[in-house]
């Protein structure tokens, strides 16, 4: 295999990287819960720019 | 700010996670081995000049 004609070359990554992967899991799951807890509070529940400002308001009236 | 507003958080983590990857991935496999290589040659051109 090359990559611009350079050789590939039998470096590890998986092993000396699962502890970041599995860290980089952890973040990327809380963030979409702060992600979601943003863009329900109330100071961005209604902006325009919201792409989910319509399912927002369909579930606060019902 | 664009990168405070929260409906933007998932897209730029995303992208920053895949970018990071692909790029220690395509570093540590092409382009870091070769110092390690040159360093290796060097050794051995001085061990075999010395004998």
């Amino acid at each position: 295999m090359s990559f611009l004609g350079l050789r590939k070359w039998p470096t590890p990554v998986a092993k000396p990287l699962w502890p970041f992967i599995a860290a980089g899991t952890i973040t990327y799951f809380l963030v979409a819960k702060a992600q979601d807890m943003g863009v329900k509070s109330e100071a961005y529940a209604k902006d325009p720019r919201n792409p989910y400002a319509a399912q927002i308001a369909k579930e606060s009236h019902h | 700010m664009p990168q405070l507003i929260p409906f933007y958080f998932i897209n730029q983590l995303s992208f920053s996670f895949l970018t990071l990857l692909a790029l220690i991935y395509i570093i540590s496999k092409y382009f870091l081995p070769l110092f390690t290589f040159q360093q290796v040659i060097r050794m051995y051109i001085t061990k075999l000049n010395n004998k």
